[in-house]
């Protein structure tokens, strides 16, 4: 073990200029296979944030659209593990009655030191204050651009029975997803009850989890706690979709990291290959002087593994200099970013891993060639 | 007829054909038994098959007929791996052409032979025993250069110091001076003599040279595949 690897240090740093070539070789393949890896995962995190991360990630309801039991409830959810935020909500829908156009809305009535949590109202909030008083409602800013409302100005709310409310704008928000800021009027919970009945009660518990990706799952195991009465919705079922196209997109960056790994793979493997024919002669000679097969192979399989950890080490480096590169400098024209970093260590730890594997992997075909190398072959030909 | 124990390798009813698109034989029924501690030659023209005879005597070659027997063991049914062992502990080699690693030092290739024993493992010990071989071969002052930037005659004592490390019974040495020039060859055959002489190893030297052959203690001629001439050379002193 220790005489392979003595020598195939030495065969390596004698064909420098080679080496450097098989590590940069290995360093540009592990490089865009973590680029791609962070870059898709930051694309999803921020798109999935964009979409959910100011929503409900499950939803509680009843048929009878009425929850009486919001503590009790409370308590069996929060033996769920994974659960990070839950607080109660009492929604209806309605049009909001302009002279021009009706606009049909969804009026929230939530907790604010709760909801707040999910929504963040206070930092998206762009005019006005937070609706506390009574009668006091918070518009989006798409609506307030359709309607022409503004923070002071009355606004007419209609039920589907008919019965109509007047509520103050009391600020403008930006959750910087257009159908919510079309569609949303925040309240608070005793106005809710004022215009919709039911004091006390509420129409949804919402639901927001550690885990997005797992959310069907908890939504069953909730299930199970609370029992079948009631209906636990989760956003993957309400977005298939977005899901479809998010596995899409992971499909085909697993696909791109498996053909530049593959890509890797005969490189080095073409490469060592070369590198025994090279070697021969030294070869030949150490088998003559009593290098036994095994020990011959060996060589080639550290000069894989040695190559291969540079090369990783060094793809490592590049992918993430190449990554925070593209952040620093992909702005949108409000001088955002593009994408929120998100660095997955384990999927960085894993591809250098299989990175690795494979250089060393590669060093099977030089093996086996240094293992059938006769010394005679050698000394004969010179 | 010497003595059973004294005789390092021996080769019964030897003979080898190289198979290809067209079957060349090469030797032909050779017998020969080679006494520990004898310095001897092999000799003929080229083509004559001294090389060939040099490698089965060497194990790197197999014969196609007859038995091939160091230090009284047959060596016919030995795996790869065995008979790398074979070598590794009994012979010591030195080619034409050298065949130094040009990765290691003059040290460091001297000291091969124990690393493959040892597994890299190299004592002090060691390493002091590389160094006086070094020494007695001349080369104390390149003995950290790298073996790649001496010169054709540093490099076969190089080989030579190698071929000596492990102690073994038989040097075998194929044409070890033909690149070399004259006085290069001398000093190189004096070296041989002496180890000889002063060590005990025994020496078989493949040669074209008859002066060279001459001062040895035996002299095998090959001619076609065939020993034509086994000399026994009394009193034969080292060159000067």
């Amino acid at each position: 073990m220790v005489l392979s690897l003595k020598i195939a240090i030495r065969f390596i740093l004698k064909s420098k200029w080679q080496s450097l070539f098989i590590i940069f070789g290995i360093a540009v393949g592990v490089s865009v296979a973590i680029f791609i890896s962070i870059l898709i995962d930051s694309l999803q995190y921020t798109l999935i944030k964009g979409t959910i991360g100011n929503a409900p990630h499950l939803t509680i309801t009843t048929d009878s659209n009425k929850i009486t039991n919001y503590n009790d409830l409370k308590s069996k959810i929060d033996k769920v593990s994974g659960i990070t935020k839950v607080y109660p909500a009492v929604d209806g829908n309605g049009l909001l009655i302009t002279p021009n156009k009706n606009y049909p809305v969804l009026l929230k009535g939530v907790s604010f030191d709760k909801a707040n949590d999910i929504y963040q109202l206070e930092t998206r909030k762009i005019e006005g204050r937070l609706p506390l008083a009574r009668s006091e409602v918070m518009i989006g800013k798409d609506l307030s651009v359709s309607t022409g409302a503004k923070v002071g100005d009355d606004i007419s709310f209609t039920q589907a029975n008919g019965s109509k409310s007047t509520l103050l704008v009391s600020g403008i928000y930006d959750l910087k997803i257009a159908t919510v800021n079309n569609a949303w009027l925040f309240t608070n919970l005793a106005t809710a009850w004022a215009i919709f009945g039911n004091e006390g009660t509420y129409t949804a518990v919402n639901i927001q989890v550690k885990d997005i990706f797992n959310a069907d799952q908890t939504a069953v195991t909730i299930n199970k706690q609370i029992g079948s009465n009631y209906k636990v919705d989760n956003w993957k079922a309400q977005n298939a979709q977005l899901l479809a196209g998010l596995q899409g997109q992971s499909t085909s960056s697993y696909m791109i990291q498996v053909f530049v790994l593959l890509s890797v793979l005969i490189s080095i493997a073409s490469i060592l290959s070369i590198s025994v024919t090279q070697k021969s002669k030294q070869i030949g000679i150490l088998k003559a002087i009593g290098l036994k097969n095994g020990k011959s192979s060996n060589i080639f399989y550290f000069q894989g593994f040695i190559l291969g950890f540079c090369g990783t080490v060094l793809g490592v480096a590049f992918g993430l200099g190449l990554f925070y590169a593209f952040v620093t400098f992909a702005k949108t024209p409000d001088g955002g970013n593009i994408v929120e970093p998100l660095i997955k260590w384990n999927i960085v730890l894993m591809t250098s891993v299989i990175a690795l594997a494979v250089s060393s992997f590669a060093g099977i075909i030089p093996a086996r060639k240094a293992n059938k190398l006769s010394p005679i072959e050698v000394i004969r030909n010179g | 007829m010497a003595d059973k124990k004294s005789i390092v390798i021996e080769l019964r009813k030897i003979s080898k054909t190289y198979s290809g698109t067209v079957e060349t034989p090469v030797l032909f029924d050779i017998d020969l038994a080679i006494v520990k501690g004898s310095l001897n030659s092999i000799i003929g023209q080229s083509g004559s098959g001294k090389s060939t005879l040099l490698n089965l005597l060497g194990t790197l070659d197999k014969p196609s007929l007859g038995d091939v027997l160091v230090n009284g063991l047959i060596v016919h049914n030995m795996d790869d791996d065995r008979l790398a062992k074979l070598r590794n502990q009994t012979m010591g080699f030195v080619f034409q052409f050298h065949y130094l690693l040009p990765e290691f030092t003059v040290l460091e290739n001297v000291l091969i032979p124990i690393s493959i024993e040892k597994n890299g493992k190299v004592s002090e010990q060691d390493r002091q025993k590389a160094m006086e071989l070094i020494e007695l071969v001349g080369l104390s002052e390149k003995m950290n250069v790298m073996s790649d930037s001496i010169s054709g005659g540093q490099q076969q004592r190089t080989a030579i110091a190698r071929a000596l490390m492990n102690e073994p019974d038989i040097i075998l040495a194929d044409e070890p001076t033909g690149n070399l020039d004259s006085d290069t060859s001398r000093s190189i055959y004096k070296l041989f003599c002496k180890i000889n002489r002063d060590l005990g190893t025994t020496f078989i030297i493949v040669t074209h040279d008859d002066r060279i052959a001459a001062q040895t203690d035996r002299i095998i001629e090959l001619k076609d595949g065939r020993i034509v001439s086994d000399k026994i050379n009394k009193n034969v002193a080292c060159p000067i």
